[in-house]
């Protein structure tokens, strides 16, 4: 098959075209909110409106890959805890301590989990000579950021585990957040307030009628 | 694949070598429709598509048909499965690749306005990407697919052609990803 000129139209447009839709491409998350996820599961042969009462400690679980103490976490554990208690309280349901006469219905805890991310990368850096055509001045570029996850369990003590059965925790309901850490405190304070109001929010079967 | 693209050149060098025929390019639109419109509902205006045709009787071509389609659509709100709920911002993508054979009825033999219609046959790779939050799922298939279309093709000069068409894309489903389909709507030029 000769190439002709029909060809090379052909070609050039589609060249053009490639480039005009590579420009365009569609884009995705861009801010630190875009990543913000809250999840929720639960066991739905679960009763909880049979129940009232639940044990919340005074303290979360701290879990990170960084150098840096968990003091990083704990300026937002009185914030979470109470939110999850003023979630729980709205919902009817009463908070009690260890010295309670009888046992709680529910136990709740929270872990936070830290992870810091890094890596290289290597761009294209500036070409001053018709060399660098051949052999581009690539230089490396340093990463990192960080990502956040507040994991709040419930679970009902009350529940007997069979060895036999594939169920490996009593536990009745699971929600996480999940996002980056911004270095920014309101942004990460902002974060949470929502994303716990949000995980009960999408949970509305957690109702005591008692 | 090395088969079809074996064949794909075939067709295209043969029918080259002995008949009269028709290149050209189109700017494509895609409007999801069934299934793939709960993944992405809305009119999509990133495309373009490659064709040829080849006329082995007055009124009738044969040729392929390829090109790139991309879809995208942001959904912010909650998602729930079974008893599994997600809230955040939803962040879906659709690549398509069409690589067809095509088979065309012209109404008329010449004219100001050659209204067409025709059908496609062949593979379709598509590439389904949704991201959530730090997470991404993507499934990655080839499809065997077909596509019925209709269109106008209107002659500029002697050697260049406008042309409109709007085409129905099925693309089966394999393993565990959907059925496809969407309408593409392209406009472009075809040179003898």
């Amino acid at each position: 098959m000769k190439l002709n000129l029909k060809h090379f139209k052909l070609l050039g447009m589609t060249l053009a075209f490639g480039i005009l839709i590579a420009g365009c491409y569609p884009g995705g998350p861009e801010y630190n909110s875009d990543y913000s996820l809250v999840v929720t599961d639960y066991d739905n042969e679960f009763d909880f409106g049979s129940r009232k009462t639940y044990y919340l400690p005074d303290t979360i679980g701290f879990q990170t890959n960084t150098e840096v103490s968990d003091a990083i976490i704990r300026q937002y554990e009185e914030l979470i805890l109470d939110l999850v208690e003023s979630n729980m309280n709205d919902r009817n349901y009463t908070r009690i301590d260890t010295s309670a006469a009888e046992p709680p219905d529910l136990v709740i805890s929270v872990t936070a989990i830290a992870i810091e991310n890094s890596g290289v990368g290597w761009v294209p850096g500036p070409c001053w000579s018709y060399w660098c055509w051949y052999y581009p001045n690539w230089y490396p570029v340093g990463y990192s950021y960080n990502t956040g996850t507040v994991l709040i369990t419930m679970g009902d003590p009350q529940m007997e585990i069979d060895p036999e059965d594939d169920i490996i925790a009593n536990i009745v309901w699971v929600a996480g957040l999940d996002g980056l850490l911004s270095s920014n405190i309101n942004n990460n304070v902002n974060g949470v307030t929502k994303g716990i109001n949000q995980a009960f929010e999408q949970s509305p079967y957690i109702q005591s009628n008692q | 694949m090395k088969k079809l693209i074996i064949l794909i050149i075939l067709v295209v060098v043969g029918f080259n070598a002995n008949s009269q025929s028709m290149h050209g390019i189109s700017y494509s639109m895609a409007l999801p429709v069934g299934e793939t419109a709960d993944f992405i509902s809305k009119y999509q205006w990133r495309g373009f598509g490659l064709e040829g045709k080849y006329f082995v009787d007055d009124n009738i071509t044969l040729g392929w048909q390829t090109g790139w389609n991309t879809m995208y659509e942001s959904k912010s709100g909650s998602f729930t499965e079974g008893t599994r709920t997600r809230t955040g911002k939803q962040y879906n993508y659709l690549n398509i690749f069409p690589a067809l054979f095509t088979a065309n009825y012209f109404l008329f033999e010449d004219g100001d306005t050659q209204p067409y219609f025709g059908v496609g046959a062949g593979t379709y790779w598509i590439e389904q990407r949704s991201q959530m939050g730090l997470f991404a799922d993507t499934n990655s298939q080839w499809h065997f697919g077909f596509a019925p279309e209709i269109g106008v093709l209107i002659p500029m000069n002697l050697q260049s052609n406008f042309y409109i068409n709007a085409r129905y894309n099925y693309a089966l489903k394999t393993g565990d990803s959907m059925t496809y389909s969407y309408l593409t709507f392209n406009v472009g030029f075809l040179w003898y």
